[in-house]
């Protein structure tokens, strides 16, 4: 959040639904340059991004948004947020370093090339119908925007959709 | 004729006794298919009928949740109700929308046939006792046919256990 009532996204335009992401859940962003395969690849995180100063396991946030959504794939991803690991809940941290991440590299998450930052007032929200608002929103779906012209926005929480989505799946398939 | 005259005339017609018995004597329904199949919903749980929605897909939800409507700017839950009942899945954009003191939920609709009065003898209690009955708040005798009343209520129960599950 930025002032009283400003909340400062990035907003990533897919069709037909764009997805926010709180900007307080992005370290930095980078322009993927070089990628090369991981050497133990599981779905979801199966290249590195190469950087100056070695690499990042990349994860493939374009594809779990395009699986979870269904929304239509943008032709280009380039774009990777940054996240260190301490920036991550405990339990999505032992998630990641349970499949062979090491705590104290950074993640890069691939994501459309034309998302770009943009500010909301809280007024901009609403909230999700109540009955499965607690649903939604402990697996990440925060609430929506909606625009006077129609259509739909949703909010997400990175973190919980990360661990709803794709970890807990990705933690029993390695447990079995 | 003043105001307070007009206003005690229309004391007067909202206590006449003919008008009570008519409210009390009748029913009013919404009458509405899903593909071949006819359902009612008592009227005042009706809010409005919409055509040509946009239905925005959520994951993580049962399949018979379709998904949200933007309504007035408000995201309302889209039930397949035909899905629930006879899994046969809706593809249609009209939308009942449900008239709820605290919840935003819609149902996915073919397209709405009459609203109708019934009187009270053509409304029948259900007696049956399998799984979908509770569902259903009654019956009604509609051009000789036995149509089902709505609950919209369960439907969110149903919602609501499914989640919590």
């Amino acid at each position: 959040m930025i002032d009283n009532d400003r909340v400062q996204v990035l907003e990533i335009p897919y069709t037909p639904i764009p997805l926010l992401i709180n900007r307080f859940q992005c370290d930095s962003s980078v322009y993927i340059n070089r990628t090369k395969p991981r050497s133990e690849p599981i779905p979801w995180i199966s290249e590195e991004l190469v950087t100056q100063t070695g690499t990042i396991p990349l994860i493939h946030l374009d594809q779990v948004f395009q699986t979870l959504f269904l929304v239509e794939n943008t032709g280009a991803s380039h774009l990777a947020i940054l996240r260190n690991m301490h920036s991550f809940p405990l339990n999505v941290q032992s998630r990641f370093m349970e499949l062979g991440i090491e705590a104290t590299t950074p993640l890069g998450f691939r994501i459309p090339s034309g998302t770009k930052m943009v500010n909301y007032s809280v007024r901009d929200f609403s909230l999700l119908p109540r009955v499965l608002a607690p649903f939604a929103n402990q697996r990440g779906l925060l609430g929506a925007v909606l625009p006077g012209d129609g259509g739909m926005k949703f909010l997400i929480d990175m973190d919980l959709l990360l661990l709803a989505g794709i970890l807990e799946d990705l933690h029993e398939r390695t447990d079995s | 004729m003043d105001n307070q005259e007009l206003l005690e005339r229309l004391h007067q017609r909202n206590d006449d006794p003919e008008k009570k018995k008519e409210h009390q004597e009748f029913r009013k329904y919404v009458v509405f298919n899903l593909n071949t199949f006819v359902f009612a919903i008592p009227a005042e749980d009706v809010r409005e009928i919409s055509f040509d929605n946009t239905i925005y897909y959520v994951p993580f939800l049962p399949p018979y949740i379709k998904g949200f409507a933007n309504r007035h700017g408000q995201p309302y839950t889209v039930f397949d109700v035909l899905l629930l009942f006879k899994n046969e899945s809706l593809d249609t954009g009209a939308l009942l929308i449900l008239n709820l003191p605290q919840d935003q939920a819609c149902l996915l609709i073919t397209d709405v046939d009459e609203i109708i009065k019934v009187p009270l003898e053509q409304v029948h209690s259900i007696s049956s006792e399998d799984e979908d009955s509770k569902y259903f708040l009654e019956s009604i005798t509609l051009n000789e046919q036995e149509v089902f009343v709505l609950n919209s209520h369960r439907l969110l129960e149903r919602l609501e256990m499914d989640l919590d599950r």
